[in-house]
């Protein structure tokens, strides 16, 4: 294995893909490895990945955000027939995770132009609105709800969004044996502000809860943009749960009593 | 390089060549696989590897100028 073959390989091995018990990854790893203890220059390399990758991680969810605008632009172009071709890696049903290749695009042009989402039902459409909501999410959390920040009561959750936009619901209130903090409550940006946006901190990790009321959604659960997401439906409500990646166990948990709770 | 000022990491990546700034960007923040950036920006999986590495290495060239300028 030589520089260049390295250079091309250390995404790979630097994002934790060449790890795992497939002989075919391993091997790789081990040749990397090998070549990395006699090549400074690859260390270099190497090390210069690690750092770069870990700085950004750290700081993703304020940059979210903030996407360069040429980036979606580009993304925009690249998408124009997107309505028209057939969506890759769909599994059909409703309860499905996976690789969402045509909506991760379909999500960057309805976040770009900011549009909003028409109320039909699919399995598409509702990973639209997951993405949509997935920034919504971490956008919230950089204003309110803030690790440092004191939970609230429930009631004083529910009075917030009954004055601020006549919206009458139950808000669950913490759950002390789930580590789950009720923090704040919003008027949700999505749908011309007719959607609460309730934040929760899961084991000092934000979740968000959007209730967004006179839209049904099929029974989801879903993963895309690092985001694990659990949706459904009550009466004429779509209610959406959000967490960081990585916590789907907890998150089922949460949803299970979020579901009994919120009215 | 944990204490890298937020304004020095904007200043890097907006040095940074678009090519490579946003496939670092749609990996590194946005946490989308390979698969998924070659499909968006409509580029072969091996030029995102090779985008990412060169991108990458062109971030932290940058943020260890920009701390060395600022100490």
């Amino acid at each position: 294995m030589n520089c260049r073959d390295v250079e091309h390989l250390l995404p790979s091995y630097v994002d934790g893909m060449l790890t795992g018990a497939e002989p075919a990854r391993a091997e790789l790893a081990q040749s990397i490895l090998a070549h990395l203890a006699t090549c400074d220059a690859c260390r270099e390399l190497a090390h210069a990945q690690s750092v770069a990758r870990t700085v950004l991680k750290a700081r993703a969810a304020q940059l979210a955000p903030m996407a360069p605008p040429g980036l979606r632009t580009r993304i925009v172009a690249n998408t124009q027939d997107l309505k028209t071709s057939r969506p890759r890696d769909l599994v059909p049903g409703l309860a499905w995770t996976g690789r969402l290749t045509a909506f991760a695009a379909a999500a960057m042009v309805v976040l770009t132009l900011g549009a909003v989402l028409l109320p039909v039902a699919t399995v598409r459409s509702t990973a639209l609105l997951a993405a949509q909501l997935a920034l919504d999410h971490l956008k919230c959390f950089t204003i309110e709800g803030g690790a440092g920040d004191e939970p609230i009561q429930a009631a004083q959750a529910e009075a917030t969004l009954k004055q601020e936009f006549d919206f009458i619901v139950a808000v669950p209130p913490s759950l002390e044996a789930e580590k789950l903090e009720l923090m704040a409550v919003r008027r949700c940006l999505y749908g011309d502000g007719r959607a609460a946006h309730v934040l929760y901190r899961l084991d000092g990790e934000p979740v968000s809860l959007f209730i967004i009321p006179g839209l049904t959604r099929p029974a989801a659960e879903l993963s895309l943009f690092g985001h694990e997401q659990v949706v459904w439906t009550k009466g004429d409500r779509t209610y959406m749960l959000i967490a960081r990646g990585g916590s789907r166990n907890a998150l089922a948990r949460v949803a299970s009593y979020v579901q009994n709770e919120a009215e | 390089m944990r204490d890298t000022l937020n304004a020095d990491l904007q200043a890097a990546l907006d040095g940074m060549r678009d090519a490579f700034r946003e496939v670092v960007w749609l990996r590194d923040v946005d946490e989308l696989t390979y698969q998924e950036i070659a499909d968006v920006l409509d580029i072969p999986i091996g030029t995102v590897m090779s985008r990412l590495s060169r991108g990458r290495k062109q971030l932290y060239e940058a943020l260890v100028r920009l701390r060395s300028h600022n100490v």
